[in-house]
């Protein structure tokens, strides 16, 4: 008889003693798998919302506070990046503080800041279906910020205090209105965490306030606080991050400050990798614990394999495979599992407004290739650890295997 | 004479606790083909020992082995394997069966070739040894003579010829006994060799030849109601000794 089939034909009559082992791996598995499938999810949607704007493309260029040497970001100085090879677009953007005045008589300090057409933030809550481009006047403001809800104010005329120049260092406040048009998840964190978006002409008019300067005149002289330089290609960014740098100005791709993800997601993906190594483990200890047992209560079915003619090397892949089989079923078993705890997580995790936008979907599994090599690493794992307990008993002669009846 | 097993010179010896016991000494046994041989003495004489090292299973000290005309001297483990498999059949005294798998599975055990051919040729064993209806059953639910029947159907599974039995009618009633006994019979005149070991009078009164293993003595006994009394052969067991 095939040692495959009698491996597979004794996994199916021995499962009850199997039980405990597939228990244990399937569990860690799907532990494993929720929470890697948790994160590899996360990963995804940020990944592709970094493809799907021009953020692959982006250099940002911010305005140089510390360093009087390098020039300021004026309209001349978009025009000249503009010029250069493999730009495709140059998008400003100005920030500039105000308050936002609550009814319970709180100032919510936010930054009023261009937002980017190409890279707009993760809405939640809005007036209107396609919120940009924003009118002039009107706000998207995160959903919380500094203890205060703004969600409940979108759709609200909000009272709100910018600064007019008085003299070097000195402003005075001036009360006006916004009006609050929508809401982003605070998580995202691309600019100041405080960052309130809002049409070109509004930041403009706000800061040049603020500066003293004339609003004609404020992007000639004091300029934007930065420039988002956008190549044609991700192959180009190399070379236009260099030949910005050269021109004097600071440059930093914006790919690698979108990737990050929020701490709870980062935290679900290190606890997946780690139980990734604890899985191993366990596979490997249960495996060697397992197969010393059952070979030992075994032995005498091990003497009649080898007195009917069984070679040593086939009774050791018969109790091989049948490992490899019992870990196969574990880590089928585990991504059944853990599509199902990874779905459960998932819906927890969408309780929180701050995360919603990060677990979409019901079944969150890691990629295919994830899921593929887990499967082969368990089977592996788990075959290599049945070897040692499997070869000696394979190894006894079958009259001594036979004599402990 | 068409020995299809045979001893030539063969020792064994166990050190227990510092003492050498010298279980088999110089042992010649010649075991023939359509013959039924029993092999008989005393507990401790030897019996399973010698079984064993004629069956492959236990390499001896010294002396040969032959299966057929081939010594078997020197063989690898896979190799002895293989004659196990393909030239001879076991039936223990019990535990021959594996406890999970049905009645045809373990017949099926030790057959190599295509699936299909090994389950239609154990089915006909099984038949043959009168079990046919049984085929899905497990071991737990045979009787004791049901399983020994089993293990004999799958001892024919390779068409072996020679049958190696240990005591295989040490657990059964006497009825079970005699079905066992006409199909030893059957399988000695197809030309097999047949050797029993036993304690039981009754099967060695049955066999065609009997060697008797003893303090000191190994004789061969012909039934008289078969064949002349034989020849004896030199005494050679079980001494002790304190090396
Ligand atoms: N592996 C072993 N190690 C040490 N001594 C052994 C071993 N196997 C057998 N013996 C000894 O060899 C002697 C013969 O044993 P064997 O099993 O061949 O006897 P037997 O004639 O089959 O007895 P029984 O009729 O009780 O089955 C016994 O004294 C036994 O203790
Ligand atoms: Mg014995």
């Amino acid at each position: 008889m095939n040692v495959f089939s009698l491996a597979l034909a004794n996994v199916r009559a021995l499962r009850r003693r199997l039980i405990g082992l597939v228990a244990l791996v399937s569990v860690a598995a799907a532990v494993c798998l929720g929470a890697l499938g948790i994160a590899d999810r996360a990963q995804g949607v940020t990944d592709s919302g970094v493809k799907e704007s021009s953020a692959n493309r982006s250099i940002t260029v911010d305005r140089p506070v510390d360093r009087p040497d390098t020039p300021q970001l004026t309209d001349r100085t978009e025009a000249r990046l503009a010029k250069l090879p493999h730009v495709e677009s140059v998008q400003h953007r100005a920030q500039v503080s105000f308050g936002v005045l609550t009814k319970a008589g709180d100032t919510v300090l936010l930054y009023a800041t261009t937002y980017r057409p190409a890279l707009t933030p993760p809405v939640t809550k809005s007036v209107r279906k396609d919120l940009f481009p924003l009118k002039p006047g009107e706000i998207v403001a995160p959903a919380a910020s500094q203890g205060a809800d703004l969600g409940k104010l979108v759709g609200q005329d909000i009272e709100i205090e910018t600064t007019r120049f008085v003299r070097q260092g000195e402003g005075t406040g001036v009360t006006g209105h916004a009006r609050l048009v929508g809401v982003y998840d605070p998580t995202w964190q691309l600019d100041n965490p405080d960052a309130a978006y809002a049409a070109d002409s509004t930041v403009v008019r706000w800061a040049a306030q603020r500066s003293g300067e004339q609003e004609k005149n404020y992007l000639s002289t004091v300029g934007y606080d930065q420039l988002t330089v956008v190549a044609r290609t991700a192959a180009d960014v190399p070379a236009v991050t260099k030949s910005v740098q050269q021109l004097g100005y600071p440059a930093v791709t914006l790919q690698q400050q979108l990737s990050a993800l929020p701490g709870v997601l980062e935290m679900i993906k290190v606890v997946g990798q780690v139980l990734l190594g604890v899985l191993g483990v366990l596979a490997f200890v249960g495996a060697v614990t397992v197969t010393g047992a059952l070979s030992r209560q075994r032995a005498q079915e091990i003497g009649i394999l080898k007195a009917v003619g069984f070679r040593t090397r086939s009774v050791l892949t018969m109790l091989v495979t049948e490992m490899a089989l019992v870990g196969a079923a574990a880590a089928l078993i585990g991504v059944v599992l853990g599509a199902l705890l990874g779905g459960g997580a998932a819906a927890l995790l969408r309780g929180s407004a701050e995360l919603a936008p990060y677990v979409k979907g019901w079944v969150l599994l890691p990629s295919a290739a994830t899921l593929l090599l887990l499967l082969g690493l368990t089977v592996l794992v788990v075959a290599i650890g049945s070897l040692a307990p499997a070869r000696r008993a394979a190894r006894m002669s079958p009259t001594d295997a036979m004599k402990d009846w | 004479m068409n020995a299809l097993l045979r001893a030539e010179g063969v020792g064994k010896s166990y050190t227990l606790r510092g003492r050498r016991v010298d279980v088999l000494r110089d042992v010649e046994l010649a075991v023939r083909g359509g013959e039924v041989t029993a092999l008989v003495g005393h507990s401790g004489s030897g019996k399973t020992t010698l079984l064993h090292i004629l069956g492959l299973l236990t390499p001896p000290d010294s002396g040969r082995v032959y299966v057929g005309d081939a010594d078997v001297t020197g063989l690898g483990d896979g190799a002895l394997a293989d004659l196990r498999r393909t030239r001879l059949g076991f039936v223990f005294q019990s535990y021959n069966l594996l406890p999970q798998h049905s009645a045809l599975r373990n017949v099926v055990l030790p057959f190599t070739g295509r699936r299909a051919d090994g389950e239609a040729r154990a089915r006909t064993l099984l038949e043959r040894v009168g079990l046919a209806e049984r085929a899905d059953h497990l071991p737990s639910e045979l009787s004791g003579g049901e399983q020994q029947r089993v293990a004999l159907a799958r001892a024919l599974i390779n068409d072996p010829p020679a049958v190696l039995a240990d005591e295989p009618t040490g657990n059964l009633d006497s009825e079970s006994e005699d079905v066992l006994l006409g199909l030893f019979r059957e399988l000695a005149d197809e030309g097999r060799a047949v050797l029993l070991v036993t304690h039981n009078p009754a099967v060695s009164d049955f066999a065609d030849v009997v060697h008797r293993l003893d303090k000191g003595e190994f004789t061969r006994e012909e039934p008289a109601e078969r064949k002349p009394a034989g020849e004896r052969t030199r005494a050679n067991t079980r001494t002790e000794s304190a090396e």
